[in-house]
């Protein structure tokens, strides 16, 4: 029975890494490689040409620091804002409060992929096609967020606020010295959640994006333009160049991606 | 005193402008405009009131959507189900092994959603895809119906795996062991333990595993767009995929807009079923 469940166990590994492990060794191969039948699993030889050939394309490197400028603006934004809202719902009473908090954590239930057409409209108006703000502008609001640091900032105990208004120190001195420091875990897991998050993100940019100077890499990858040749190399050379700094990044950050998982925090 | 007053309302603007903006105006426009007829650029032209939902009940493209969206469903959940409990069952002991898997099963978690959906169509490729020789057969993935609707199974349960697994493997081990071991002293077997004690424990994380899986099945859109296309003969169509092709490849704005407010309804209804299904739960 025990031996039975390794055997699976593996089994399971092998298929769930197969394509991590073919994209690997396929970045490797030739033109005519992918050419032959049946399909080989392994380069004949080491040859770079694939990543050479991504790395020259026209806007490879262009789309990567979309994606990066994108992906940090909207994540310290996202944040920025998130933290503003949980503090007012924390540290403040106010007509209302639990009304407005309702109002915000509501927009979970609404499935956001419905909203892409009247939004893209919205963004169109506001000739904001083709922007970074664009981009991130329908990233900026993240209800989880919000409800996480609310949930976490509700463990402060409020003497601490109060004790420091009376003592002359103001909101924002506050933040800085005592509640920023407090969550700075917190903070930087949602921060790697919603940076891979909008890092990631496809459909949005895809919409609002129509020069090539201006899309994200995860849109620009499936636009490359090698595999009408049936060529797939450098298409996949470029998924494994996005994929191992994301991967790095996970094993990094493994121990509080797990924590917070515990505590129910990542789900978005 | 009185700029006191107001300084939670400024510290929460942003967020309810930015909640109002692209959550709420637009979820009660896209109503509204199924209501009328909306010009491509997003003008409201004139009132039809129900000509747009008559339209789109005796659209058969639009049926043969929310078919194949179910028949989606309908192969995913279980099987999105069943392989993430096999993997936390064969995880569930901690030992060098298990470690190891434990990183690979957080991989697909890492990769974006279109880099995932280019690689399976790679993979997946009837003619030179490394899947068909893997297999020794040559299955069309693309051209016929049953494997492409099973590969882009394959597709939503790897883009789901991650969260999914990492979400019950915690559960799993975080169970209050007083229940158990009493089990264990009373010398029940590992099995009864595991029917009568742990899978009823674990249920909230189990239904919610499947509700989020259904609400997926129900949205998904950006893994065919990269990955079929809708293709072959629309089989992976689906009505989200419909909502998409409506909007931005025929404009039609007032038929996108019906079709989301039918989605939101009927995503309304999968939601309180959840949620009654889990107010009994809780009651029994």
């Amino acid at each position: 029975m025990k031996k039975i469940s390794y055997i699976l166990l593996i089994l399971m590994m092998v298929i769930v890494l197969f394509p991590f492990l073919y994209a690997l060794s396929a970045s490797f191969f030739s033109a005519s490689e992918f050419l032959t039948y049946p399909a080989k699993l392994f380069p004949s030889k080491l040859n770079f040409s694939n990543f050479i050939k991504v790395l020259n394309h026209k806007y490879f490197t262009r789309y990567i620091i979309n994606s990066l400028y994108t992906g940090l603006l909207g994540t310290f934004l996202r944040l920025a804002i998130s933290f503003s809202a949980a503090f007012a719902f924390t540290h403040y009473r106010f007509k209302y409060r639990e009304a407005l908090f309702s109002f915000l954590v509501l927009t979970l239930f609404i499935p956001s992929d419905l909203l892409l057409v009247e939004n893209y409209i919205t963004i169109q108006r506001l000739h904001l096609l083709d922007t970074y703000i664009g981009i991130i502008s329908t990233g900026l609001f993240g209800a989880s967020q919000i409800f996480i640091l609310r949930q976490f900032m509700k463990t402060i105990p409020q003497d601490i606020h109060e004790s420091a208004l009376l003592d002359g120190a103001s909101d924002y001195k506050y933040i800085l010295l005592i509640l920023l420091p407090l969550s700075k875990a917190m903070l930087v897991t949602l921060a790697l959640q919603s940076f891979v998050n909008i890092f990631n993100s496809y459909l949005w940019p895809l919409l609002v994006t129509n020069t090539p100077k201006m899309r994200t890499i995860q849109v620009g990858i499936t636009m490359l333009g090698f595999s009408e040749s049936l060529n797939y190399g450098p298409t996949i050379a470029a998924i494994i160049l996005l994929f191992i700094p994301f991967a790095l990044l996970f094993v990094i950050f493994k121990k509080s991606i797990m924590k917070a998982l515990e505590k129910g925090y990542l789900y978005s | 005193m009185r700029i006191k007053k107001i300084k939670p309302y400024i510290y929460l603007l942003p967020a309810l402008l930015l909640a109002v903006m692209f959550v709420y105006y637009p979820f009660i426009r896209s109503i509204v405009s199924s209501f009328f007829n909306i010009s491509i650029s997003g003008k409201f032209n004139s009132f039809c009131f129900l000509d747009n939902y008559k339209a789109l009940l005796t659209d058969d493209v639009f049926y043969l959507s929310l078919k194949n969206t179910f028949i989606f469903m309908l192969m995913f959940v279980p099987l999105n189900t069943i392989f993430v409990i096999a993997l936390v069952l064969l995880t569930l002991k901690r030992n060098r092994l298990t470690n190891i898997a434990e990183g690979i099963f957080m991989l697909p978690m890492t990769i974006g959603l279109s880099s995932a959906a280019l690689l399976f169509k790679f993979l997946f490729n009837e003619t030179n895809g490394v899947i068909n020789s893997i297999l020794k057969h040559e299955i069309l993935w693309s051209s016929n119906v049953f494997p492409a609707r099973l590969s882009l199974v394959f597709l939503g349960i790897f883009l789901d795996l991650s969260i999914d697994y990492l979400l019950l493997l915690s559960a799993t081990r975080n169970l209050d062991r007083g229940p158990i071991e009493a089990a264990m002293v009373d010398g029940c077997t590992s099995r009864q333990i595991f029917f009568k004690i742990k899978l009823p424990m674990l249920l909230p994380i189990l239904s919610f595993i499947v509700f989020i899986a259904i609400k997926d099945a129900l949205l998904i859109c950006s893994p065919i767009i990269v990955m079929t296309e809708g293709g072959p003969a629309r089989s992976t169509q689906t009505i989200v995929y419909y909502y998409y092709l409506s909007a931005f490849k025929n404009s039609a704005i007032s038929k996108a807009a019906t079709i989301s407010t039918l989605v939101f309804i009927i995503a309304a209804i999968i939601l309180s079923l959840y949620k009654r299904f889990e107010k009994r739960r809780i009651t029994f």
